[in-house]
């Protein structure tokens, strides 16, 4: 079962985009030079253009990535982590501690999550740090579902009942057994919420409630609208950005769908040769 | 009767939760709501006069102790008591009422057209998931997936309206427009967000049939005869319904505060803009009243995916978890 | 099935079939389809109004102060406060007499009286927060006779006549009986004695209407009818008016940005008023009571750092000029004569090394004298997305000089919460209005004085002596030389750097109306303005 063309093509958007962010180091010079007057149109010296402060589009474009990936990966990083931890708690324990859980998790899930994001934002200050705590707070739910049912069936297979039988500790199941077969499915939930933690961060800043220190695409998708890009018709300042959200999204969905098939059909065959 | 009340228990408690929470969270941000009571040129100057501001800090009952203050919320909010508008010096309730409607006249159709559509077309490419018009269509909806829809409406604005001059530049109808005039505000906002919605239920309905297709039954219905995918609604249909159901109840939950990012490019005068608008002003009663709607909207929808997913199969009582 | 698909196809045709009706409509000349017989003056802002109550809506009083109610004093072209419905006189600067001067009449026909004044003040300064501090040092109001008035102070203040400015006058007889007036949404709650009456508010569309009231003492307006549409955005509002929707554009105490200008100018219906700004656009104003920001040569230093140019190019897009030393506009009568802002890299760096703040650590960045890294804190509202990047544009040029600048962007009310109350910054950048230059002793002193507003925290003794002064004298000769002194101080010492002095840009339709006058407190929309403009059909 080796990877499909969707999953390399996913890989091959994936690497662009991370030469995307290893070009934006690169020192000052090889960037085109700050303009003086505003909204510059695409040209040799400045091939996507200024903005509305003059600098260039194309840098800030590379600069971008890092916030946006950064926060991206991190905040799915945490959110995946959570997630995973009350699933298998809440699958294998069971019980009152799986009631407790799940109540947890439908409060979460109920939770309407941008508004909630928006007002986490605005509490906490706009920082790098709290856009990351805020997303990862408020998106496991749906991991810990799946998590859940994955760690129901394998508490409950022949396997692990026997191995309890013969006095196995809990913790030693935990870790030998279940983490280790969850992992797929944490794994492709991890990937598949990437996007939407990059998606996520870019509308909050947007709105103005991310990180202006730290830009990242949607800091410039921000600036384009509140700074009258639209009026004047400077495309270049927010399509190019939109793109990069949308090829980096792309990436990790394809990615992501490729684990998870891959995931279910091992998954699949493995019952079936139970 | 006995799952019911529980149920009922459990979404009150949720209600409860939300309604602290949305308590809390606005009063611990920092900065000062008088700022806005006094307005922003004469805060400054108000601060160094020291009885003065003390006086309007309880006027607005903004010293009381905390514990007072949550217990006057809680008894207002279950008697309907949603106090006025900080900023607006109207009843809070008078806004969500003019605002509200706005929002759903955008989502509620969308929504609803975007499930016809949606389901139809992933029915129709989960079925046969590997014809080629099954993978252009697969996508084209997760192209749609990635892009955010703020951006697109960016994008639609800058084309439709600013290059094409096609339609207003945002805003909302006015009382006494056309219906064409009203339609040409609409319609912008609208695709944008039927586009967002129709590709998320495709994709959805996809994975479920694809799923369901796999299930040995089906294998026996299309060795005995069946061949188009139209013949097998009955078969696809009633199984993946189920979770189906849980997922739309929840989508029209989310379409409320889904639309709010769309609502602020577009101007358009709904929910989401004023909760946004509330929360830059920390206009805690308007705060407070736009998340419990919101809050309030979600927790419905989603009891009532549980109640129909409970009626529809035996097998799922439990929140539309797909155990095997 | 065949129904799902027929739904398709039917949704299909009907947004094909409504796309093509619009686009008939919208190709359509977008003359009006009945003659109009009243000349409308459509006007389009991006102050937007919330509720039609003028004691709760901010920018709904502003609307009011200019069409439908009136104010005790008025500003002429110069800014200075002239006499409208009332002249004054004092001779110790605390007991004021105010003269009725105008017959004046309300919009239901009862007169306006000494009475009203007396009640509007009383009435205002005890039920309304922002009232209450503008009236806050009037200890009484007496009616002496039919025409005239006594207001006592409780301290001698010589900048009395800004309080005249802002009272818009209300009728006894509606509000006697309203206990709390920000709430009050009876029928007679927008009656004035303005020239226009109010007619109607629609929230949602963000529509207001005035129609003209031709028993205006001082003139029949020149236009039947105002209508006033709140956009959301800037961008909104000038399609509309490049669409003819509105005939001009209005902010408060602003223009427009000038980022919009070169899309503008390629209208060739679309002219522009532009005035040089009363208020200073932006200044970086410090801490003074915050090390080291309360050394003089700190800020001296970091007066030479900066890229006066760049500002004016970028943030102004060329509406603008470099400021002087002097902080004070060349617009006010008392204007004095300082050298002009530049940059100059070496001098800068030269004072700094001197002072100790050098990078004693090898990272590139200066450190205070003691070896401890330095970082200077900027404070930024967020919600002012032109402020932000005028900060990053600061931060550039420090960095230049290889100061270290750490952007701090708050929402407003943490904003001035840390500015006005608490104290706790290093920097930040902000603009002033005309109003708050008015104000406190005048000359922005407001903005200095560390026992008022005081962003740049000013309690230096000099500083104070003068103020004290200015407020005791009401001498106009005098007044100028002591401003002069101040422009003084203010050069030596550099309290705050103006950033750029910006102009306040107003673009109309010229081929719709004529006959705008522009007052500096107001803009383009005052009375004068509702007396003279013309609206061509």
């Amino acid at each position: 079962m080796g990877t499909s063309r969707t999953e390399i093509l996913g890989f091959l958007l994936l690497s662009s985009v991370f030469l995307m962010l290893i070009f934006s180091f690169l020192p000052e010079e090889y960037f085109g030079k700050k303009s003086q007057s505003p909204y510059l149109p695409p040209s040799p010296s400045n091939p996507l253009g200024t903005n509305d402060i003059g600098e260039d589009v194309l840098k800030n474009l590379l600069i971008g990535s890092r916030a946006s990936l950064t926060i991206g990966i991190l905040s799915a990083l945490v959110a995946t982590g959570i997630g995973t931890l009350i699933g298998v708690i809440s699958g294998f324990f069971g019980g009152r501690i799986d009631e407790f859980c799940r109540s947890l998790t439908d409060l979460f899930l109920v939770i309407p999550g941008l508004p909630m994001m928006i007002v986490l934002a605005a509490y906490l200050g706009p920082s790098y740090f709290n856009v990351i705590l805020v997303i990862g707070l408020l998106w496991w739910p749906a991991t810990a579902r799946i998590v859940r049912a994955r760690a129901v069936q394998i508490a409950n297979s022949a396997f692990v009942e026997g191995l309890i039988a013969i006095g196995a500790g809990r913790g030693y199941i935990v870790i030998k057994h279940i983490l280790p077969n969850v992992y797929g499915v944490a794994l492709s939930r991890f990937v598949l919420t990437v996007p939407s933690a990059i998606i996520l961060e870019a509308g909050l800043s947007f709105i103005g409630l991310g990180d202006p220190r730290n830009p990242s695409w949607g800091t410039a998708l921000h600036f384009a609208l509140t700074r009258g890009a639209l009026l004047h018709g400077a495309w270049w300042t927010f399509i190019p950005p939109g793109l990069c959200i949308a090829i980096t999204s792309l990436a990790f969905l394809l990615i992501g769908f490729g684990i998870e098939k891959r995931y279910r059909e091992s998954v699949k065959s493995m019952e079936r040769s139970l | 009767m006995m799952r019911l009340l529980k149920s009922f228990l459990k979404y009150f408690s949720l209600i409860l939760i939300i309604v602290t929470l949305n308590f809390m969270l606005p009063r611990v941000m920092p900065g000062d709501p008088m700022v806005f009571i006094f307005g922003e040129e004469i805060y400054g100057i108000a601060v160094n006069n020291p009885e003065l501001f003390a006086q309007f800090v309880e006027k607005y009952g903004l010293n009381l102790p905390l514990i007072e203050q949550y217990r006057i919320h809680i008894i207002n909010f279950f008697t309907g008591d949603w106090g006025y508008s900080f900023s607006f010096g109207r009843p809070v309730f008078e806004i969500i009422a003019e605002r509200l409607p706005f929002t759903l006249l955008l989502t509620f159709p969308a929504t609803l057209m975007s499930l016809a559509i949606g389901i139809a077309i992933g029915l129709r490419i989960g079925w046969r998931p590997n014809r080629i018009s099954s993978r252009i269509t697969t996508s084209i909806c997760l192209l749609i997936h990635s892009v955010p829809s703020y951006w697109l409406s960016m994008v639609f604005l800058l084309v439709f309206s600013l290059w094409l001059r096609f339609v207003p530049v945002g805003g909302a109808p006015r009382p006494d427009s056309t219906l064409i005039e009203a339609i040409s505000h609409l319609i912008l906002p609208f695709s944008v967000l039927l586009l967002f919605n129709t590709a998320y239920i495709a994709m959805i309905v996809r994975g479920l049939t694809v799923e369901v297709s796999e299930e040995e039954f089906i294998a026996t219905a299309i060795s005995k005869g069946l061949k188009h995918w139209k013949f097998s609604i009955r078969h696809l249909l009633r199984p993946s319904l189920p979770p189906l159901i849980f997922l739309t109840a929840i989508e029209l939950g989310f379409t409320l505060s889904g639309a709010l990012l769309v609502e602020i490019v577009f101007n358009w005068p709904g929910i989401g803009y004023t909760m946004l608008q509330a929360v830059v002003e920390r206009d805690y009663p308007l705060i407070h009243a736009t998340f419990t709607i919101v809050a309030v909207a979600v927790i419905t929808a989603n009891a009532i995916g549980d109640l129909l997913t409970g009626f529809l199969d035996p097998r799922v009582r439990n929140n539309g978890d797909i155990e095997n | 099935m065949r129904a799902k698909k027929l739904i398709l196809f039917v949704t299909i045709f009907a947004i094909a079939g409504v796309s093509l009706a619009i686009f008939q409509e919208q190709q359509k000349p977008r003359e009006a389809i009945e003659i109009k017989q009243k000349t409308v003056l459509k006007i389009g802002t991006t102050n937007f109004v919330k509720v039609d109550n003028i004691i709760k809506d901010y920018y709904f009083s502003i609307f009011a102060a200019v069409l439908t109610h009136e104010s005790l004093a008025t500003i002429d072209e110069r800014g200075n406060i002239v006499p409208h419905l009332v002249s004054w006189y004092t001779n110790d600067s605390r007991n004021w007499t105010l003269k009725l001067i105008a017959n004046s009449t309300w919009h239901d026909g009862k007169p306006l009286t000494v009475e009203d004044i007396e009640f509007t003040i009383e009435y205002l300064k005890e039920k309304d927060p922002s009232y209450a501090v503008h009236f806050g040092f009037i200890e009484s109001v007496d009616v002496i006779d039919s025409s005239t008035l006594l207001v006592r102070l409780n301290r001698e203040w010589s900048m009395f006549p800004t309080v005249l400015l802002v009272p818009r006058l209300i009728p006894k007889h509606v509000w006697s009986k309203v206990d709390d007036p920000s709430t009050y949404s009876g029928p007679d709650r927008n009656i004035g004695s303005g020239p226009f009456i109010f007619e109607s508010f629609d929230p949602a569309s963000g529509k207001i209407r005035y129609i003209a009231n031709k028993n205006y003492w001082k003139g029949s307006p020149s236009v039947d009818e105002v209508e006033i549409t709140c956009f959301k955005t800037t961008d909104a509002m000038l399609m509309a008016l490049k669409r003819g929707d509105i005939d001009i554009t209005y902010a408060y105490a602003a223009g427009i940005d000038p980022m919009y200008v070169p899309a503008l100018l390629k209208e060739k219906n679309i002219s522009f008023i532009i005035m040089p700004n009363f208020g200073v656009d932006n200044s970086l104003w410090f801490n003074f009571q915050r090390y080291p920001y309360n050394i003089t040569e700190f800020r001296i230093a970091i007066s030479y750092a900066l890229d006066y140019e760049s500002y004016v190019n970028l943030i102004t897009a060329g509406y603008g000029r470099v400021p002087t030393r002097g902080w004070i506009p060349d617009t006010w009568w008392y204007y004095s004569e300082k050298p002009k802002l530049a940059r100059n890299i070496s001098l800068a760096t030269s004072i700094l090394e001197s002072m100790g703040f050098s990078d004693k650590d090898g990272d590139g960045w200066r450190d205070y004298p003691d070896g401890k890294p330095f970082k200077m804190g900027l404070l930024v509202r967020s919600d002012i997305p032109v402020n932000l990047r005028l900060a990053e544009l600061v931060k550039r040029d420090l960095e230049d000089v290889k100061i270290r600048v750490e952007i701090l962007p708050v929402d407003l009310s943490t904003f001035k919460t840390l500015v006005e109350r608490t104290k706790d910054y290093d920097t930040l950048i902000s603009r002033t209005t005309f109003w708050g230059m008015l104000t406190h002793a005048g000359a922005g002193t407001l903005y200095f004085d560390s026992r008022n507003m005081g962003w740049a925290n000013v309690n230096d003794a000099d500083y104070h002596k003068i103020v004290d002064e200015i407020l005791r004298t009401h001498d106009q000769s005098q007044l100028k030389e002591l401003y002069g002194k101040l422009q003084d101080l203010y050069a030596e010492k550099m309290y705050a750097i103006p950033l750029y002095w910006g102009e306040i840009i107003q673009p109309y339709r010229s081929d719709m109306i004529e006959g705008l006058i522009y007052d500096p407190m107001h803009g383009i929309l005052n009375k004068k303005t509702l007396l003279s403009v013309k609206v061509k059909q």
